[in-house]
């Protein structure tokens, strides 16, 4: 079951703060994408909207064609996890993996227990004596083995160590490859997770900057290195994100892409042309001091 | 793919469950406590009084305790688990309900059980004596008026959690109000709760304007309820 997401003139306002503005973007089903801004940009709230956690101000949700607030239908092929707090969750976590199970109708018990298994939690302890790592681990284990159509996790890696994390985006792309769904993963750990993502939104300060899937994102950024005035003379009607010089030597990122013609130019005035990862995409795109 | 339950009876069931193991652990403190008050000879009303008159008042107060508790607790926990804020709202409310009609089941006999081992004197309980001494109009005010504490306190606590503490403040002042009322209608109680903070008024009125009043308070006090969490943003925590 694959479920659309559509976002058509989202608002969402706390006060006289807005805190997402005029939003619209498209998720088709069964792709994992990464959510990228920094703090503030109106990750959670946005989520928090598809979850149903709460109404939009203005604009309209749409999962599978259908508004999901209050729709039961939906609500329950959604499942959002966050930085829950346990501190006074005394269900032992295999009792709390079984009520989960009897809520969500997709939800594999037995993946479950495996992946709480790998990920070492331990089953006969309380969820509020775990320590942050494992109720962590906890939320991605229900989050994967729920198997919801959406599948939201904000920055659910809180407390992990790294081999816990490797553990959690294994078992991700594994089982996704088996069910494939909608994943919204939400992080600041862009250089870490961009593998994982299909498709990238990036957002920055309440607005949706852009969205593309994470090749061509990342083919259509290209870093310009070379002697100041030839860079100078080549970037003129390109979208420069971010300029650095050091001495004589400059480096521009560029974002868009060049035809084999630019790139055989920029060659041939002894330019070094590279590529640039997402992370520095999304440092530059969503950066204060943003080149023009 | 499993077939969902009707998600407000599932509500229901698991929130009686929950909120009955409560329920069961204050019983049995209310009970040794008054044994203990009972042996040591206490000058207290505690110790003076029969179980089934504590039970009868305290319960208002744990029902009040466990409304509140309830109103973010289980409203967070349901719809992060994919359900809908109405099927909370009648499932908890349902649940509330039957907890209100398994207190008097339980506690009558009970009463009557530790009256006939002379744990407790019952027949000298002031609280039955104020219903002549009939244990099914008794009982029966005992359950109506513990659902309405349970109500209030649930209205409390989702004021409060929707609002800011200032209009929090006022589903309290709503409460008492509502509350005040309805003690008044069972006549005898609002002097034993209220009278420290507003003017007590007994209201002399027959059983069915009473059962009617009641009735009027907790359609009110569901109606207030739902309208405040019917489309309530649910806290990230």
């Amino acid at each position: 079951m694959n479920l659309d997401i559509e976002f058509d003139r989202v608002s969402i306002r706390y006060g006289d703060v807005e805190a997402v503005k005029d939003m619209s973007f498209r998720l088709d089903g069964g792709k994992i994408y990464g959510l990228l801004g920094r703090n503030g940009a109106g990750k959670t709230s946005l989520l928090s909207v598809l979850a149903s956690f709460r109404e939009p101000s203005s604009g309209t949700v749409k999962v599978g064609g259908e508004q999901p607030f209050e729709n039961a239908k939906i609500m329950r092929e959604v499942s959002f996890l966050y930085d829950i707090d346990y501190k006074d969750e005394s269900d032992k976590v295999k009792a709390a993996i079984e009520t989960v199970a009897g809520y969500r109708p997709r939800f594999d018990t037995e993946y479950a227990l495996r992946l709480a298994r790998n990920f070492n939690l331990p089953l006969d302890k309380p969820l509020k004596e775990l320590s942050k790592g494992m109720q962590s681990a906890f939320n991605v284990t229900i989050g994967l083995a729920s198997r919801s159509p959406v599948t939201i996790l904000d920055e659910v890696y809180l407390g992990m160590d790294a081999p816990t994390r490797e553990i959690f985006y294994r078992e991700l792309l594994e089982d996704q490859e088996r069910h494939p769904r909608t994943f919204i993963l939400s992080t600041h750990l862009v250089s870490e997770m961009d593998y994982l993502f299909e498709e990238v939104i990036i957002i920055h300060k309440g607005r949706f900057v852009l969205q593309d899937d994470y090749e061509s994102l990342t083919s259509r950024g290209v870093s310009i290195t070379g002697p100041a005035q030839k860079v100078d003379e080549f970037t003129p009607g390109l979208k420069v994100l971010n300029v650095q010089q050091l001495g004589s030597t400059k480096s521009a990122i560029v974002y868009g892409e060049l035809s084999e013609e630019s790139k055989h130019a920029a060659r041939r005035a002894g330019l070094e042309l590279g590529p640039i990862s997402l992370q520095d995409l999304f440092i530059h795109i969503t950066g204060e001091e943003q080149g023009t | 793919m499993k077939q969902p339950t009707s998600a407000a009876s599932r509500i229901m069931m698991e929130m009686f469950w929950h909120q009955g193991s409560w329920a069961i652990g204050y019983l049995v403190i209310v009970f040794l406590l008054n044994l203990a008050l009972g042996i040591t000879g206490s000058s207290s009303n505690i110790g003076q009084d029969d179980f089934f008159s504590i039970i009868y008042r305290s319960t208002k107060g744990f029902m009040l305790v466990i409304g509140i508790i309830s109103s973010f607790g289980f409203l967070s926990f349901y719809v992060r688990h994919g359900f809908t804020r109405r099927d909370f709202f009648k499932g908890a409310a349902l649940a509330a309900l039957l907890l209100s009609i398994a207190f008097p089941l339980v506690v009558g006999p009970v009463s009557l059980l530790l009256s006939a081992m002379n744990f407790s004197d019952t027949g000298n309980s002031p609280v039955l004596q104020a219903f002549e001494h009939n244990w099914f109009l008794a009982l029966a005010s005992f359950g109506i008026q513990i659902f309405v504490y349970y109500l209030m306190g649930w209205m409390i606590g989702s004021g409060f959690y929707r609002h800011d503490w200032i209009r929090g403040l006022g589903f309290i002042a709503i409460a008492i109000v509502l509350v005040g009322f309805m003690d008044a209608l069972w006549q005898f109680e609002l002097a034993s709760l209220w009278d420290r903070w507003m003017p007590a008024f007994t209201l002399d009125v027959p059983l069915y304007a009473s059962l009617a009043g009641s009735a009027v308070i907790m359609v009110l006090g569901l109606v207030l309820i739902r309208l405040l969490t019917r489309k309530v943003t649910i806290k990230l925590r």
